[in-house]
């Protein structure tokens, strides 16, 4: 099937550019010569189970995934096009209102209640993954996603951004939803402060619920998006 | 196996999700969406009405001032009435605490399996198990029902709920839900109609992927010994994919030694040619995870020692058991099942121990055991069922040490 299919693509599709390249993989931009369609190609090396789980699902906040395949360790998947900018772009010229960020980051809770629903963690929550299309949010990029494993004592790859990434995701334990509502934490914070929560922690009842969701210890945090979602 | 894209015609591979010839999609989609946060609602009304009407609404309380709401959830809901908070969960077996929003399914495509759901109600704020005194004190009427995408005859059927309470689990409200390899994915929805007006309405998903079944003789590979049955099991489990279950039919030879299944599921059966028939002198150790059961059928079993070590899912049928300290001994794995099984002339004929989900021991004889069917204490388990069975001159016919909740059906037991 994933040779099937690669050659398909080739056939079938240009590459309008190059989106992202690193040693993991790379992510192209693709069009359909016939109709003009435009996909989103991942190529990486790694576990696309998250991505197969997708394909029987939709979420507003979440990218169609239209296809995934793996030979082995590779693995391809076609995806959505998202056209609009990502959050990282929009905070290089300012900060969002209160009523923005809490609009925004429910958003994004819907995205990770799915993910989490489908036993998967993202663990690369970040203004970069977050793509504003029109009204909507959409979380992008589960590369770093993975199935949570209750038998595993921790991860077997070191994955995420650093100031976003919770502590027990450098290795020590295994990270679990709650990593996810860590990176929201320190998301809120940025999108209304434009900094990490350590160097300047924003006021008021989103500063009680930024020090909640970046807890150290995951025990302390919100327990799930949806407890998030209820203190936002 | 190949088919074509219903929008252009272009053969595809089976499993495609997107035909890249028309760049279309092909999977029906199921949105997925988080229940909705009854509690954040009812504190932004009560915000923009006021502290006045706050105080009001306490005064009063909340039941006079309500009107009667819809509430649904995939896989879990919060609800809030004068008494307090409460997280309903549909679940499995497993844990009262995590929501099932989709439970997906292998199974061959002749086949009917089925499964237990459970509700079950929490206390929000310290996930105490309140089941009983919900259903007991706040539900009017309640219905479970199998929705699916198109009226079309699905095959998917579900008793009539039970309450019941499983140790270590608690209390839940339980149905069975029985389906085949063939039927399509539907959604199973509860609702509970509340004394106060309320409705709540809970879903979870089931999908069915189809295994395909591939049967292996002593011609397709080599299994004159258990070293060479054993190299080619190890292979099958390697090698095929994971919508393909191997069924290996066994000659009629005696195998000595020790088999061990583990991982992948596998069906083992066993044959007879005249007075020769399938042995195994010495045991199989059945291991694994996930919910498929491995098979195992029509083979004589001989002592000493353990003779089927159990912590995966497993059904026996048609096999006796002969001459073991423990002839079949199970852990910490969610189903075993025993059909029609002998089991005579052991120290202890089944030992549950640690058991999970639903057990079920039908049409079997235990006789001239030690101890027929042991529940060791220090050990949990959740439920057994012996129906059709006879158990005769044993030691001890039934030895709950535990005091577990067993089902005794049409079981005489002398």
């Amino acid at each position: 099937m994933y040779t099937w299919f690669s050659e398909a693509l080739a056939r079938e599709y240009d590459t309008e550019r190059v989106l992202k390249e690193s040693p993991r993989g790379s992510v192209k931009l693709l069009r359909h010569r016939e109709s003009g369609k435009r996909f989103v190609l991942r190529q990486f090396q790694g576990n696309s189970e998250v991505y197969r789980k997708l394909l029987q699902y939709t979420c507003p906040n979440l990218p169609v995934i239209y296809e995934a395949v793996a030979d082995g360790e590779h693995a391809l998947v076609l995806e959505e096009y998202i056209q609009g900018d990502t959050l990282g772009f929009l905070l290089q010229d300012a900060c969002f209102s209160q009523k923005e960020t809490r609009r925004i980051v429910l958003q994004v809770c819907r995205a990770l209640w799915v993910l989490h629903s489908l036993g998967a963690v993202h663990r690369d929550v970040k203004p970069e993954n977050i793509i504003l299309r029109g009204s909507e949010a959409v979380l992008i990029d589960f590369d770093a996603a993975r199935l949570h494993k209750p038998e595993h004592d921790n991860d077997t790859q070191i994955l995420g951004t650093n100031g976003f990434a919770a502590p027990e995701q450098y290795g020590l334990t295994q990270s679990d939803v709650r990593s996810d509502i860590y990176s929201l934490g320190i998301l809120i914070n940025v999108m209304l402060t434009g900094q990490h929560p350590s160097k300047h922690l924003v006021e008021g009842r989103m500063g009680r619920i930024v020090e909640r969701c970046t807890h150290v210890n995951p025990e302390r945090r919100y327990q799930n998006v949806l407890r998030l979602m209820e203190a936002l | 196996m190949e088919h074509s894209c219903p929008h252009c015609g272009k053969p595809l591979p089976d499993g495609a999700s997107f035909c890249p010839y028309c760049a279309h999609g092909l999977n029906r989609r199921q949105q997925l969406e988080p229940p909705r946060c009854v509690g954040g609602i009812l504190r932004r009304a009560a915000k923009a009405l006021g502290l006045l009407v706050l105080a009001a609404a306490v005064l009063l309380g909340l039941a006079q001032m309500r009107k009667p709401k819809t509430y649904t959830g995939q896989g879990s809901l919060t609800y809030t009435d004068q008494d307090g908070t409460y997280e309903l969960v549909l679940g499995d077996s497993g844990s009262r605490q995590d929501p099932t929003a989709v439970y997906t399914v292998h199974t061959p495509l002749e086949e009917e399996h089925g499964r237990f759901i459970h509700l079950f109600i929490n206390e929000k704020a310290t996930g105490s198990d309140v089941t009983e005194l919900f259903i007991q004190n706040k539900i009017l009427a309640h219905r479970v029902e199998v929705v699916p995408d198109e009226p079309t005859d699905h095959g998917v059927t579900l008793e009539e709920p039970s309450l019941v309470n499983i140790i270590n689990l608690g209390c839940s409200f339980q149905s069975n839900v029985r389906w085949t390899g063939s039927s399509p994915d539907v959604t199973i929805r509860w609702t509970l109609h509340m004394k106060n007006g309320d409705t709540l309405c809970l879903e979870q998903r089931q999908i069915v992927e189809p295994l395909a079944l591939r049967r292996y003789t002593a011609e397709d590979l080599p299994m004159e010994t258990l070293g060479q049955l054993q190299q080619s099991i190890n292979r099958l489990s390697n090698e095929l994919p994971p919508d393909v279950m191997a069924e290996i039919c066994l000659p009629p030879v005696e195998y000595v030694g020790t088999l061990n299944l583990s991982g992948y599921p596998i069906r083992l059966y066993g044959s007879r040619n005249g007075d020769q028939c399938t042995t195994i002198r010495g045991g199989i150790r059945v291991k694994g995870q996930g919910d498929d059961a491995n098979r195992i059928a029509d083979i004589e079993f001989h002592g000493p020692g353990v003779g089927l070590e159990v912590t995966a899912p497993v059904k026996v049928s048609g096999c006796s058991f002969q001459g073991y300290e423990t002839a079949v001994a199970t852990k910490n794995c969610k189903r075993v099942e025993l059909y029609d099984c002998l089991l005579t002339d052991n120290t202890v004929g089944l030992s549950l121990a640690a058991q999970m989900g639903e057990n079920r021991v039908e049409q079997c004889r235990f006789a001239g055991n030690g101890t027929g069917i042991l529940l060791p204490s220090g050990n949990s388990v959740a439920q057994v069922e012996i129906i059709n069975c006879v158990l005769e001159q044993n030691g001890v016919n039934l030895d709950n040490q535990g005091g577990f909740p067993l089902s005794l059906t049409d079981t005489a037991v002398t």
